[in-house]
Protein backbone atom coordinates (compact mmCIF):
# COMPACT_ATOMS: atom_id res chain seq x y z
CA UNK A 1 0.00 0.00 0.00
CA UNK A 2 2.96 2.33 1.08
CA UNK A 3 4.34 1.66 -2.56
CA UNK A 4 1.55 2.20 -3.94
CA UNK A 5 0.58 5.76 -3.10
CA UNK A 6 4.95 6.61 -3.96
CA UNK A 7 4.16 5.50 -7.09
CA UNK A 8 1.30 8.05 -7.59
CA UNK A 9 3.14 10.63 -5.57
CA UNK A 10 5.40 10.88 -8.37
CA UNK A 11 2.76 11.04 -11.27
CA UNK A 12 1.03 13.80 -9.15
CA UNK A 13 2.93 16.64 -11.03
CA UNK A 14 1.96 15.10 -14.68
CA UNK A 15 -1.64 14.69 -13.45
CA UNK A 16 -1.64 18.29 -11.83
CA UNK A 17 -0.45 20.05 -15.30
CA UNK A 18 -2.64 17.98 -17.59
CA UNK A 19 -5.42 18.77 -15.37
CA UNK A 20 -4.63 22.48 -16.07
CA UNK A 21 -4.07 22.30 -19.09
CA UNK A 22 -7.30 20.73 -19.93
CA UNK A 23 -9.15 23.61 -18.02
CA UNK A 24 -7.78 26.24 -19.57
CA UNK A 25 -7.86 24.79 -22.71
CA UNK A 26 -11.70 24.34 -22.13
CA UNK A 27 -11.87 28.27 -20.68
CA UNK A 28 -10.62 29.03 -23.99
CA UNK A 29 -12.61 27.74 -25.91
CA UNK A 30 -15.65 29.16 -24.15
CA UNK A 31 -14.60 33.28 -23.42
CA UNK A 32 -17.14 35.54 -23.95
CA UNK A 33 -16.48 36.89 -28.04
CA UNK A 34 -14.66 40.76 -28.02
CA UNK A 35 -17.45 42.11 -29.49
CA UNK A 36 -19.78 40.64 -26.24
CA UNK A 37 -17.29 41.94 -23.64
CA UNK A 38 -16.15 45.33 -25.26
CA UNK A 39 -19.76 46.75 -26.80
CA UNK A 40 -20.98 49.54 -26.25
CA UNK A 41 -23.43 50.96 -24.20
CA UNK A 42 -26.56 52.24 -26.75
CA UNK A 43 -28.07 55.39 -26.35
CA UNK A 44 -31.69 54.83 -28.01
CA UNK A 45 -33.89 57.88 -29.62
CA UNK A 46 -36.85 58.18 -32.13
CA UNK A 47 -36.86 60.53 -35.33
CA UNK A 48 -36.69 64.24 -34.25
CA UNK A 49 -35.47 63.71 -30.57
CA UNK A 50 -32.33 64.52 -29.19
CA UNK A 51 -30.19 61.66 -28.28
CA UNK A 52 -26.82 62.51 -26.15
CA UNK A 53 -24.11 59.97 -25.03
CA UNK A 54 -20.78 60.43 -23.90
CA UNK A 55 -19.25 62.59 -26.16
CA UNK A 56 -21.71 63.11 -28.34
CA UNK A 57 -24.97 64.47 -29.42
CA UNK A 58 -27.24 63.82 -32.52
CA UNK A 59 -30.95 64.41 -34.11
CA UNK A 60 -32.39 62.82 -37.04
CA UNK A 61 -34.68 64.80 -38.75
CA UNK A 62 -35.93 62.57 -41.60
CA UNK A 63 -34.97 60.15 -44.06
CA UNK A 64 -35.38 60.73 -47.61
CA UNK A 65 -35.44 57.53 -50.10
CA UNK A 66 -34.63 57.37 -53.44
CA UNK A 67 -32.95 56.04 -56.72
CA UNK A 68 -30.82 59.44 -57.61
CA UNK A 69 -28.65 61.46 -55.48
CA UNK A 70 -28.03 64.81 -56.99
CA UNK A 71 -25.28 67.45 -55.17
CA UNK A 72 -25.38 70.93 -54.70
CA UNK A 73 -22.26 71.56 -53.98
CA UNK A 74 -18.85 71.56 -56.08
CA UNK A 75 -18.49 69.03 -57.78
CA UNK A 76 -22.58 69.12 -58.88
CA UNK A 77 -23.27 65.68 -59.98
CA UNK A 78 -25.97 62.97 -59.72
CA UNK A 79 -25.05 59.62 -58.94
CA UNK A 80 -27.73 56.75 -59.67
CA UNK A 81 -28.03 53.99 -57.22
CA UNK A 82 -27.37 49.93 -58.25
CA UNK A 83 -29.71 49.64 -55.37
CA UNK A 84 -31.09 53.01 -53.84
CA UNK A 85 -30.42 55.40 -51.94
CA UNK A 86 -31.66 56.21 -48.18
CA UNK A 87 -30.27 59.60 -47.20
CA UNK A 88 -30.70 60.01 -43.07
CA UNK A 89 -30.78 64.56 -42.06
CA UNK A 90 -29.33 64.98 -38.84
CA UNK A 91 -26.91 66.83 -36.62
CA UNK A 92 -24.53 65.73 -34.93
CA UNK A 93 -21.66 67.44 -32.20
CA UNK A 94 -19.17 66.44 -30.00
CA UNK A 95 -19.89 67.58 -26.27
CA UNK A 96 -16.13 67.09 -24.97
CA UNK A 97 -13.60 66.96 -27.88
CA UNK A 98 -12.86 66.79 -31.41
CA UNK A 99 -13.18 63.75 -33.15
CA UNK A 100 -14.59 61.68 -36.14
CA UNK A 101 -18.66 60.78 -36.14
CA UNK A 102 -18.98 57.37 -37.61
CA UNK A 103 -21.94 55.76 -38.28
CA UNK A 104 -23.99 52.86 -40.02
CA UNK A 105 -27.18 52.02 -40.85
CA UNK A 106 -28.88 48.68 -40.11
CA UNK A 107 -31.46 47.70 -42.39
CA UNK A 108 -32.95 44.23 -41.69
CA UNK A 109 -30.54 41.65 -41.13
CA UNK A 110 -27.69 43.98 -42.89
CA UNK A 111 -25.29 46.56 -41.92
CA UNK A 112 -24.81 49.63 -44.20
CA UNK A 113 -21.76 52.02 -43.82
CA UNK A 114 -22.04 55.52 -45.75
CA UNK A 115 -21.42 55.66 -49.39
CA UNK A 116 -18.21 56.33 -50.69
CA UNK A 117 -19.63 58.51 -53.22
CA UNK A 118 -20.28 61.77 -51.21
CA UNK A 119 -17.32 61.97 -49.15
CA UNK A 120 -17.20 66.07 -49.70
CA UNK A 121 -20.95 66.83 -49.05
CA UNK A 122 -21.67 64.65 -46.59
CA UNK A 123 -21.68 64.27 -42.89
CA UNK A 124 -18.59 62.37 -41.32
CA UNK A 125 -16.01 65.31 -41.02
CA UNK A 126 -14.32 65.93 -38.15
CA UNK A 127 -16.28 67.53 -35.10
CA UNK A 128 -15.22 70.24 -33.17
CA UNK A 129 -16.90 70.67 -29.68
CA UNK A 130 -19.62 72.99 -29.62
CA UNK A 131 -20.17 73.11 -33.08
CA UNK A 132 -22.99 71.18 -34.77
CA UNK A 133 -22.79 69.93 -37.96
CA UNK A 134 -26.25 69.61 -39.77
CA UNK A 135 -26.23 67.64 -43.46
CA UNK A 136 -26.97 64.39 -44.23
CA UNK A 137 -25.17 60.01 -44.38
CA UNK A 138 -26.56 58.66 -47.82
CA UNK A 139 -26.42 54.74 -47.96
CA UNK A 140 -26.71 52.75 -50.84
CA UNK A 141 -28.95 49.77 -49.89
CA UNK A 142 -31.61 46.84 -52.00
CA UNK A 143 -34.57 48.43 -53.02
CA UNK A 144 -36.97 45.87 -51.18
CA UNK A 145 -35.67 46.21 -47.83
CA UNK A 146 -36.69 50.21 -47.73
CA UNK A 147 -39.91 49.63 -49.66
CA UNK A 148 -43.21 51.17 -47.82
CA UNK A 149 -43.79 48.73 -45.15
CA UNK A 150 -40.84 47.37 -44.65
CA UNK A 151 -39.58 46.68 -41.25
CA UNK A 152 -38.35 50.16 -39.50
CA UNK A 153 -34.40 50.73 -39.79
CA UNK A 154 -31.68 51.77 -37.47
CA UNK A 155 -29.24 54.66 -37.61
CA UNK A 156 -26.02 54.62 -35.16
CA UNK A 157 -23.73 57.19 -34.34
CA UNK A 158 -20.88 57.20 -32.18
CA UNK A 159 -17.53 59.18 -32.09
CA UNK A 160 -13.85 57.76 -32.90
CA UNK A 161 -14.45 53.94 -31.16
CA UNK A 162 -17.42 52.90 -30.39
CA UNK A 163 -15.67 50.45 -27.24
CA UNK A 164 -17.10 50.78 -24.41
CA UNK A 165 -18.56 54.16 -25.53
CA UNK A 166 -21.95 55.82 -25.56
CA UNK A 167 -23.31 54.75 -29.36
CA UNK A 168 -26.61 56.50 -30.35
CA UNK A 169 -29.30 54.72 -32.09
CA UNK A 170 -32.12 56.28 -33.77
CA UNK A 171 -34.81 54.00 -34.80
CA UNK A 172 -36.53 55.57 -37.87
CA UNK A 173 -40.13 53.63 -39.24
CA UNK A 174 -40.60 53.46 -42.99
CA UNK A 175 -44.26 55.18 -42.95
CA UNK A 176 -45.24 58.26 -44.84
CA UNK A 177 -44.64 60.17 -41.11
CA UNK A 178 -41.07 59.76 -41.15
CA UNK A 179 -39.97 59.13 -44.87
CA UNK A 180 -40.00 60.97 -47.86
CA UNK A 181 -39.74 59.35 -51.91
CA UNK A 182 -38.58 61.18 -54.38
CA UNK A 183 -37.06 60.40 -58.06
CA UNK A 184 -33.54 62.55 -57.48
CA UNK A 185 -32.87 63.24 -53.47
CA UNK A 186 -30.55 66.47 -52.65
CA UNK A 187 -28.03 66.49 -50.94
CA UNK A 188 -27.23 69.68 -49.42
CA UNK A 189 -23.86 70.77 -48.01
CA UNK A 190 -23.05 70.39 -44.58
CA UNK A 191 -23.63 73.39 -42.17
CA UNK A 192 -21.94 74.11 -39.19
CA UNK A 193 -23.12 76.42 -36.55
CA UNK A 194 -22.47 76.93 -32.56
CA UNK A 195 -25.08 75.72 -30.45
CA UNK B 1 29.77 -3.49 0.95
CA UNK B 2 26.49 -4.73 1.01
CA UNK B 3 23.32 -2.59 -0.24
CA UNK B 4 21.00 -1.02 1.74
CA UNK B 5 17.50 -2.93 1.52
CA UNK B 6 15.59 -0.16 2.65
CA UNK B 7 16.86 1.72 0.01
CA UNK B 8 16.26 -0.63 -2.54
CA UNK B 9 12.62 -0.77 -2.21
CA UNK B 10 11.43 2.52 -1.44
CA UNK B 11 13.07 3.20 -5.60
CA UNK B 12 11.11 0.07 -7.08
CA UNK B 13 7.80 1.50 -6.97
CA UNK B 14 5.27 -0.77 -9.08
CA UNK B 15 4.50 1.72 -11.74
CA UNK B 16 8.82 2.13 -12.11
CA UNK B 17 9.32 -1.63 -12.36
CA UNK B 18 6.21 -2.07 -14.91
CA UNK B 19 7.74 1.03 -17.09
CA UNK B 20 11.33 -0.45 -16.59
CA UNK B 21 10.21 -3.57 -18.15
CA UNK B 22 9.11 -1.69 -21.15
CA UNK B 23 11.12 -2.20 -24.83
CA UNK B 24 11.51 0.41 -27.65
CA UNK B 25 8.04 -0.50 -29.24
CA UNK B 26 6.03 -0.39 -25.73
CA UNK B 27 7.56 3.19 -25.54
CA UNK B 28 7.14 4.17 -29.15
CA UNK B 29 3.31 3.29 -28.84
CA UNK B 30 2.93 4.88 -25.81
CA UNK B 31 4.11 8.39 -27.55
CA UNK B 32 1.57 7.88 -30.16
CA UNK B 33 -0.97 7.38 -27.73
CA UNK B 34 0.10 10.75 -25.73
CA UNK B 35 0.10 12.76 -29.00
CA UNK B 36 -2.98 11.44 -29.58
CA UNK B 37 -4.93 11.63 -26.57
CA UNK B 38 -3.60 15.19 -25.92
CA UNK B 39 -4.44 16.28 -30.21
CA UNK B 40 -7.63 15.18 -29.32
CA UNK B 41 -7.74 16.93 -26.31
CA UNK B 42 -7.47 20.45 -27.48
CA UNK B 43 -10.04 19.44 -31.04
CA UNK B 44 -8.19 17.45 -32.99
CA UNK B 45 -6.01 17.95 -36.07
CA UNK B 46 -7.37 20.20 -39.00
CA UNK B 47 -8.95 18.33 -42.18
CA UNK B 48 -6.25 19.08 -44.99
CA UNK B 49 -8.58 19.59 -47.22
CA UNK B 50 -7.25 21.40 -50.58
CA UNK B 51 -11.12 22.45 -51.60
CA UNK B 52 -9.77 24.17 -55.16
CA UNK B 53 -13.22 24.73 -57.53
CA UNK B 54 -11.95 25.72 -61.08
CA UNK B 55 -14.55 27.64 -63.17
CA UNK B 56 -14.97 29.24 -66.39
CA UNK B 57 -14.98 33.08 -67.57
CA UNK B 58 -18.76 33.86 -67.31
CA UNK B 59 -19.59 31.36 -64.86
CA UNK B 60 -20.68 32.53 -61.32
CA UNK B 61 -18.06 31.84 -58.58
CA UNK B 62 -19.23 32.03 -54.52
CA UNK B 63 -16.30 32.57 -52.14
CA UNK B 64 -19.40 32.49 -48.97
CA UNK B 65 -18.89 36.70 -49.27
CA UNK B 66 -19.23 37.69 -52.70
CA UNK B 67 -20.85 36.04 -55.65
CA UNK B 68 -18.10 36.85 -58.89
CA UNK B 69 -18.50 36.51 -62.65
CA UNK B 70 -15.69 37.59 -64.34
CA UNK B 71 -16.61 38.67 -68.09
CA UNK B 72 -13.20 39.88 -69.91
CA UNK B 73 -9.79 40.98 -69.54
CA UNK B 74 -7.46 43.84 -71.50
CA UNK B 75 -4.19 45.19 -71.58
CA UNK B 76 -4.24 48.96 -72.58
CA UNK B 77 -0.87 51.52 -72.13
CA UNK B 78 -3.65 53.69 -70.08
CA UNK B 79 -7.03 53.63 -68.66
CA UNK B 80 -9.59 56.04 -69.04
CA UNK B 81 -12.95 56.61 -68.34
CA UNK B 82 -14.45 58.89 -71.76
CA UNK B 83 -11.85 61.71 -71.95
CA UNK B 84 -10.59 61.72 -68.22
CA UNK B 85 -7.54 59.56 -67.21
CA UNK B 86 -7.47 57.16 -64.37
CA UNK B 87 -3.87 55.80 -64.71
CA UNK B 88 -1.67 57.48 -66.86
CA UNK B 89 0.79 55.76 -69.52
CA UNK B 90 4.12 55.08 -67.69
CA UNK B 91 7.12 54.28 -69.85
CA UNK B 92 8.01 50.50 -69.78
CA UNK B 93 4.35 49.37 -67.94
CA UNK B 94 1.04 48.73 -68.67
CA UNK B 95 -2.31 48.09 -67.10
CA UNK B 96 -4.47 44.61 -66.78
CA UNK B 97 -7.86 45.90 -66.44
CA UNK B 98 -10.25 42.44 -65.48
CA UNK B 99 -14.28 43.62 -65.98
CA UNK B 100 -16.64 40.96 -63.33
CA UNK B 101 -19.93 41.24 -61.88
CA UNK B 102 -19.84 41.27 -57.82
CA UNK B 103 -22.52 40.20 -55.60
CA UNK B 104 -21.96 40.75 -51.87
CA UNK B 105 -24.01 37.46 -50.33
CA UNK B 106 -23.22 38.75 -46.77
CA UNK B 107 -24.80 41.03 -43.92
CA UNK B 108 -21.68 43.43 -43.91
CA UNK B 109 -20.00 46.54 -46.28
CA UNK B 110 -17.67 43.69 -48.11
CA UNK B 111 -13.96 45.01 -48.89
CA UNK B 112 -13.04 44.74 -52.58
CA UNK B 113 -9.21 45.64 -52.46
CA UNK B 114 -8.41 41.93 -52.14
CA UNK B 115 -11.02 40.35 -53.64
CA UNK B 116 -9.19 39.23 -57.03
CA UNK B 117 -5.96 37.36 -56.50
CA UNK B 118 -3.81 37.58 -60.10
CA UNK B 119 -1.05 34.46 -59.88
CA UNK B 120 2.05 34.34 -61.66
CA UNK B 121 2.77 38.09 -61.84
CA UNK B 122 5.43 38.96 -59.87
CA UNK B 123 5.86 42.36 -60.46
CA UNK B 124 2.02 43.12 -60.20
CA UNK B 125 0.88 46.33 -59.00
CA UNK B 126 -2.66 46.53 -58.09
CA UNK B 127 -3.74 50.13 -58.91
CA UNK B 128 -7.93 50.20 -57.79
CA UNK B 129 -11.08 49.15 -58.34
CA UNK B 130 -13.49 51.25 -60.59
CA UNK B 131 -17.40 51.24 -61.06
CA UNK B 132 -17.86 50.50 -64.92
CA UNK B 133 -20.59 52.70 -65.30
CA UNK B 134 -18.95 56.07 -64.09
CA UNK B 135 -15.06 54.90 -63.40
CA UNK B 136 -15.90 55.77 -60.18
CA UNK B 137 -13.41 54.33 -57.73
CA UNK B 138 -14.85 51.67 -55.07
CA UNK B 139 -13.70 50.41 -51.42
CA UNK B 140 -16.79 48.49 -50.90
CA UNK B 141 -19.81 47.09 -51.57
CA UNK B 142 -22.68 46.73 -49.36
CA UNK B 143 -25.00 43.85 -48.47
CA UNK B 144 -27.18 42.76 -51.41
CA UNK B 145 -25.76 45.03 -54.22
CA UNK B 146 -24.28 44.04 -56.98
CA UNK B 147 -21.61 46.21 -59.23
CA UNK B 148 -19.90 45.30 -62.35
CA UNK B 149 -16.06 46.59 -61.39
CA UNK B 150 -12.89 47.13 -63.13
CA UNK B 151 -10.07 45.68 -61.26
CA UNK B 152 -6.83 46.92 -62.50
CA UNK B 153 -3.31 46.11 -62.04
CA UNK B 154 0.40 47.61 -63.51
CA UNK B 155 2.25 44.89 -64.84
CA UNK B 156 5.75 44.97 -66.59
CA UNK B 157 5.63 46.12 -70.54
CA UNK B 158 6.58 42.53 -71.74
CA UNK B 159 4.82 40.80 -68.65
CA UNK B 160 1.38 39.88 -70.78
CA UNK B 161 0.27 40.14 -74.54
CA UNK B 162 -3.05 40.15 -76.16
CA UNK B 163 -3.61 36.75 -76.27
CA UNK B 164 -1.94 35.46 -73.68
CA UNK B 165 -3.74 33.94 -70.73
CA UNK B 166 -4.11 34.86 -66.65
CA UNK B 167 -5.21 32.94 -63.88
CA UNK B 168 -7.21 34.10 -61.32
CA UNK B 169 -7.70 33.45 -57.74
CA UNK B 170 -10.56 34.25 -55.06
CA UNK B 171 -10.15 32.43 -51.90
CA UNK B 172 -13.01 30.99 -50.21
CA UNK B 173 -13.98 32.96 -47.13
CA UNK B 174 -15.65 32.45 -44.05
CA UNK B 175 -17.09 35.46 -41.40
CA UNK B 176 -15.54 35.55 -37.80
CA UNK B 177 -14.80 36.91 -34.83
CA UNK B 178 -11.22 38.78 -35.46
CA UNK B 179 -8.43 38.21 -32.93
CA UNK B 180 -6.13 41.31 -32.84
CA UNK B 181 -9.00 43.90 -33.79
CA UNK B 182 -12.17 44.37 -32.37
CA UNK B 183 -15.16 43.30 -34.91
CA UNK B 184 -16.10 40.34 -37.05
CA UNK B 185 -14.68 39.94 -40.41
CA UNK B 186 -14.38 38.09 -43.52
CA UNK B 187 -11.34 35.53 -43.28
CA UNK B 188 -9.68 33.91 -46.52
CA UNK B 189 -9.37 30.21 -46.09
CA UNK B 190 -5.71 29.05 -46.28
CA UNK B 191 -6.44 26.30 -48.42
CA UNK B 192 -9.83 27.00 -50.51
CA UNK B 193 -10.34 28.69 -53.22
CA UNK B 194 -12.10 29.34 -57.06
CA UNK B 195 -9.87 29.32 -59.93
CA UNK B 196 -10.46 30.54 -63.55
CA UNK B 197 -8.36 31.10 -66.30
CA UNK B 198 -9.03 34.23 -68.95
CA UNK B 199 -7.71 35.43 -72.37
CA UNK B 200 -6.34 38.77 -72.38
CA UNK B 201 -7.85 41.05 -75.19
CA UNK B 202 -7.52 44.45 -76.08
CA UNK B 203 -10.27 47.42 -74.86
CA UNK B 204 -13.17 47.64 -76.59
Amino acid sequence: MRLRWHGLRSMAPALAVTAAIAAAAALWHNLPEPTDIYKPFDVHAAVGQQATGHGITAIVDGVRIGPKVHTVSPPEKTVQSVGTWVVVDAAVASTRDFGLPRTELIVGPNTYGPSDRFFLTALGAELQAGITQRGSWAFEVPPDLVAAGADPISLRVWMNDERLDSRIVVTIPLDDQHVSRDDVVTLEPVRKAAK
Amino acid sequence: MEANPGVVARARSPIRQWLSGWGFSQWWKAIVAVVLASTALFGGLDTVDTGVTTFKPGDEFSDGEFTVKFERAALMPEVRAGSRVIAKEKPGRRYLAVLAVVRNDGTVPGQLSREVDLRNQPDKVAVDQFRFSDSSRIATIGPGLTEQIAFVWELPQDALSVGDSVTLRIWKKQFRQTMVSYGQTWLDSNTDYGETVIPVGSPR
